[in-house]
């Protein structure tokens, strides 16, 4: 190539301007997805996108999806651009600012508030959901969809109602790319409602109702609003394959699961005495014998220590 | 009723088929849950529901071993 001597060589910049006659716009934020950093979908996985996320909120909390949802409220506390004026007057713009949304959220109450709480230190990406179901996620560097880098997730402590408002909830999205909406921003129409398709798990947890040699008697209700689920459940948690009991960390063999004919429960059978923790299953292998799961919330249990004689 | 590798489960009730399996006979096991499982029902019905689940177990032992021979 030859040399250009005294020609300035100046970068074209722009992009066409002609408008589409279909503009993408996002509407009103009604929810949001918090998903593993380290997540991605290829394009033909987002064909699919609502099968795959329900999979990742049934899966193992590491690589689990949280679907939160019911946003009611949106304050805007976004960054405008930096603008720098210099010494002769001149302006230029040094920066973007950064989106900085806090959602509000009148369902749920103090039960979900601490829930959500619980991810404030979480190292998560996040995709949105306007109110036509358009999920909004980005482009990784290997050219998968992603979420939309944090600066932080918080959930703030409620507010107190004061007699001419409701308690007040809400939750705090900072991001922390704003080309990662703009210039790299991916939006997929799953052509469903995503909030009825997509639901995180609800904690239950186990309560002794009785215990006798070799046997104890568990009943499994909901943590925040104490729902049993035995009359939803009694013949499907009925299934060995759906307890476990450890004893110091080491599988103990459950001999026998039975709903109880006395107490809405199930009769958990195994050997031994001591010390032992019992739980359910996994999200995902309850919800493979429907016990929660698409299309409702799935069930996660947290342990119950039980000492036998 | 559904048939599993591990569990035999029947009438809200799933009893692992190796437990069942390790009982020496048929009377033993149904003497040993007896009292165990099914106390809303008849003891007729309870008797015949555990000899069933015993001849499940075994017929599942029973079908391994051909697979493996």
């Amino acid at each position: 190539m030859d040399s250009i001597i005294n020609t300035p060589v100046c970068v074209v910049g722009g992009a066409n301007t002609g408008i589409p006659a279909c503009a993408m716009a996002p509407d009103k934020f009604i929810g949001a997805i918090l998903i593993p950093r380290s997540k991605t979908f290829t394009d033909v996985e987002a064909v699919a996108i609502i099968t795959h996320l329900q999979a990742l909120c049934l899966a193992v909390a590491s690589q689990r999806a949280y679907p939160i949802f019911r946003f009611e409220e949106i304050a805007d506390n976004s960054e405008e651009e930096t603008v720098n004026t210099l010494g002769y007057g001149s302006k230029q713009v040094a920066k973007d600012g950064k989106y900085d949304w806090t959602f509000r959220f009148l369902k749920g109450g103090l039960c979900f508030q601490k829930k959500l709480r619980a991810f404030n230190k979480a190292d998560m990406k996040v995709l949105f959901v306007d109110s036509n179901n358009i999920i909004f996620g980005t482009r990784a560097a290997d050219g998968n969809i992603t979420g939309f880098s944090l600066d932080f997730f918080y959930a703030k402590p409620f507010k107190a109602a004061d007699g001419s408002n409701a308690a007040i909830f809400q939750a705090r999205f900072a991001l922390s790319k704003p080309a990662e909406f703009n210039e790299n921003v991916v939006y997929v129409n799953p052509g469903v409602d995503v909030e009825e398709s997509i639901k995180g798990n609800i904690d239950v947890e186990l309560v002794q109702l009785a215990v006798a040699s070799g046997k104890v008697t568990v009943g499994v209700q909901t943590v925040c609003d104490k729902v049993d689920l035995f009359e939803t459940y009694d013949d499907a948690l009925a299934s060995g394959d759906l307890w476990k009991v450890t004893k110091a960390g080491a599988v103990v063999a459950v001999t026998s699961v039975a709903k109880s004919a006395t107490i809405p429960g199930w009769e958990v059978s195994f050997t031994g005495t001591g010390e032992h923790v019992i739980s359910l299953a996994t999200p995902a292998e309850l919800a493979v014998a429907d016990v929660g799961g698409v299309p409702d919330n799935g069930y996660e249990s947290d342990a119950l220590t039980v000492t036998m004689s | 009723m559904a048939r599993n590798q591990n569990y035999i489960t029947m009438d809200g009730v799933s009893i692992l088929a190796d437990a069942v399996r390790g009982f020496e006979s048929e009377k033993a096991f149904v003497s040993e849950y007896d009292s165990k499982v099914w106390g809303d029902k008849d003891q007729k019905i309870r008797k015949a529901l555990l000899k069933q689940v015993y001849k499940i177990a075994k017929s599942q032992k029973d079908e391994n071993k051909s697979e493996g021979d």
